[in-house]
């Protein structure tokens, strides 16, 4: 019996958006990082550009599957590495949809960014905290790591908006 | 930059020292001590200070120091000199006291300890 | 209606934030009282500021008439009851007084006497049956040897229904060595009933716990006998489990260079001197307690058999050279913090 899945123009849409997400999770993961569960975010660039040229729907998928991809890939599937990933990915992801319905011109990239960026860092540790290291002083790391959120969702948030600029200009 | 991306900018980078100031607070040995007379709380110190301190008891003056971050009686009107044989205390969750001069110490803060066994 | 529809995603991003970045404020309340005789300190999870307090009163008078009820010496009902029991006659004994002296009984004969509540004379001559500890200087040997050629037991007293009467005028009563485990055992009892379901209750550093810390076991630490402030241990306790730790450090006084500590062997008459601390786990207080002090007797060569005798799987001795002897259980269970040599895990 041959089962045919339609595919629309979103479904293709989605696929190759999330293999470039994937490609930088990949690649970002072999990056040293001097603070353990610290790293640049770069795939995020890909979740905040698409959830601005996209719409929200489309970056849920793309960074849901991109999590779900990464790990498959690097074989951290169901490690405590995913549930931090994925527990990140679902609170920005969370965070994002009601950030999009703000009255008025509402976010840019940057702000989307930044917002992606806390949210995912505090969803982190307290994931890290009820699951992994139930220690209080856990919590002492997290005002380093939330400076760089927001440090980092503010440098996302910019090459996000380069990223849209030229998209924009290049086409017609 | 939006208005809101500004706004948002603005609140995150002003919350961040607020941020340090909650998660910073000085923990792990014992930050300070409760000193209570028949329970009812007489003085309250941080154990980062040296200094000695005498407190009145139903029998007398009992005498504490504290000392790099830890106390002990060092002088009380009982007749069994339990609480000075005691020692030191540094974490968080310990307790002594001079029963007799009804004078009873407490090491409070967030430490590792729910409850320290003796 | 349409203000609201569009401005509801801000209102659920700003409730979403401040979830994210609060921490959940657990409802703790903790109580210290000078009752029984020491420094009792209570905590309790999950309860309301007013059912915490009338808790907290309830324990204070609870533990101030227990302390009452079974005081060696004074006109209470264990005074009264030794008083009696000198005669040699039959008599009533107090309802209030009687669980402790049945339950004194079965750990005598489970603990080959090393734990003998029947010993109140030895007690009183060195002093230590009173609140206030004793001075010095100790007593003679004639007097202790006079009192030991006695030999009162648990076992000279006879049990008719309500009645008692002990064959053996010399025995006197004094349950130094386990009231506060039994007495921590009513006020768990009472905290159970009243619905509280994380707790700890401990009492001149003796414990016990109900339930957990919200999201883990509540978290221990041993005292270290010798090292001031410092803790040998750190330890996870779960439902409904005490840890009792008898030391030559509690109670003693120092005369003419010689440490006299309170935990008498009954056997020679002098404080037991083979065993620094016994740490005992056991979800029964007063069996931890009298236990922690049999084993303490029995020192590093008997304890041993004692706890064979009565099942107990996590014991941890101290033995007067710092040593440390630990069953196997107890030594998956604990971590050693401070230890100047390994320890030695043995099977009782």
């Amino acid at each position: 019996m041959k089962i045919t899945l339609k595919s629309t123009l979103e479904d293709s849409r989605i696929a190759w958006l999330t293999a470039l997400a994937v490609s930088i999770h990949v690649l970002e993961s072999s990056l040293p990082s001097p603070i353990p569960g610290l790293k640049p975010g770069l795939a995020n660039i890909i979740t905040i550009t698409v959830l601005c040229q996209f719409g929200w729907r489309t970056a849920a998928w793309v960074s849901i599957l991109r999590v779900l991809v990464g790990s498959l890939v690097l074989g951290t599937f169901l490690s405590p590495t995913f549930m931090l990933s994925f527990s990140g990915a679902l609170a920005s992801i969370f965070i994002l949809w009601p950030a999009t319905r703000l009255p008025g011109r509402g976010f840019g990239p940057v702000g989307y960014s930044l917002l992606a960026s806390i949210a995912h860092i505090s969803a982190q540790f307290m994931t890290a905290y009820l699951l992994f290291i139930p220690h209080p002083g856990l919590w002492r790391l997290f005002p380093v790591l939330l400076t760089f959120a927001v440090l980092l969702g503010i440098i996302n948030g910019i090459i996000s908006r380069s990223l849209l600029n030229y998209v924009v200009n290049k086409t017609p | 930059m939006t208005r809101a991306d500004i706004v948002l900018l603005l609140i995150a980078v002003l919350a961040l020292p607020f941020i340090y100031l909650h998660y910073w607070q000085p923990t792990s040995a014992g930050t300070t001590v409760r000193i209570m007379r028949d329970e009812t709380l007489v003085r309250e110190l941080a154990l980062n200070k040296d200094q000695e301190i005498s407190i009145d008891g139903a029998l007398g003056v009992s005498r504490l120091q504290i000392e790099n971050g830890k106390i002990r009686f060092i002088d009380s009107p009982c007749t069994g000199k339990v609480c000075i044989h005691k020692g030191w205390l540094s974490h968080s969750g310990d307790f002594n006291a001079c029963l007799p001069n009804r004078i009873s110490i407490e090491i409070m803060g967030q430490g590792e300890f729910d409850s320290i066994n003796f | 209606m349409y203000l609201r529809h569009r401005l509801l995603p801000f209102f659920i991003l700003a409730l979403a934030l401040f979830a994210v970045g609060c921490q959940q404020a657990p409802r703790e309340y903790k109580r210290t009282l000078l009752v029984f005789g020491t420094l009792v300190n209570i905590t309790l999870r999950d309860v309301d500021e007013e059912q915490a307090q009338k808790s907290f009163e309830q324990i204070r008078q609870d533990l101030e008439l227990m302390h009452f009820l079974w005081h060696p010496w004074k006109r209470s009902p264990l005074g009264r009851t030794n008083v009696l029991l000198a005669t040699g006659g039959w008599f009533s004994v107090n309802v209030s007084v009687l669980p402790l002296i049945e339950k004194g009984r079965d750990l005598a004969r489970i603990t080959d006497n090393l734990f003998n509540p029947a010993i109140g004379r030895l007690i009183a001559l060195w002093g230590y049956h009173q609140d206030e500890p004793p001075t010095g200087p100790p007593p003679t040997k004639e007097a202790i040897e006079k009192l030991l050629a006695q030999h009162p037991r648990m076992s000279d007293i006879e049990f008719d229904g309500l009645r008692i009467r002990s064959r053996n005028p010399a025995v006197q009563l004094d349950f130094g060595a386990m009231a506060k485990g039994f007495a921590i055992d009513r006020v768990i009892d009472y905290l159970r009933r009243q619905g509280i379901h994380n707790a700890i209750i401990n009492a001149g550093g003796d414990l016990k716990v109900i339930g957990n810390h919200g999201d883990r076991p509540w978290r221990i630490g041993i005292r270290h006998p010798r090292k001031q402030g410092g803790v040998l241990a750190a330890l996870d306790v779960n439902d409904g489990e005490s840890v009792f730790t008898s030391g030559d450090y509690e109670r003693f006084y120092i005369y003419q260079g010689r440490r006299y500590h309170h935990i008498i062997d009954p056997r020679t008459g002098y404080p037991a001197d083979q065993t620094t601390s016994v740490t005992v786990i056991h979800t029964n207080a007063a069996t931890a307690d009298a236990a922690a002090t049999a084993l303490f007797v029995a020192g590093p060569s008997g304890w041993q058999a004692i706890a064979r005798k009565m099942q107990l799987r996590y014991v941890m001795l101290v033995d007067k050279d710092g040593q440390i002897i630990m069953t196997p259980a107890m030594a998956k269970r604990i971590a050693l913090t401070e230890i100047d040599h390994k320890p030695i895990i043995v099977e009782p």
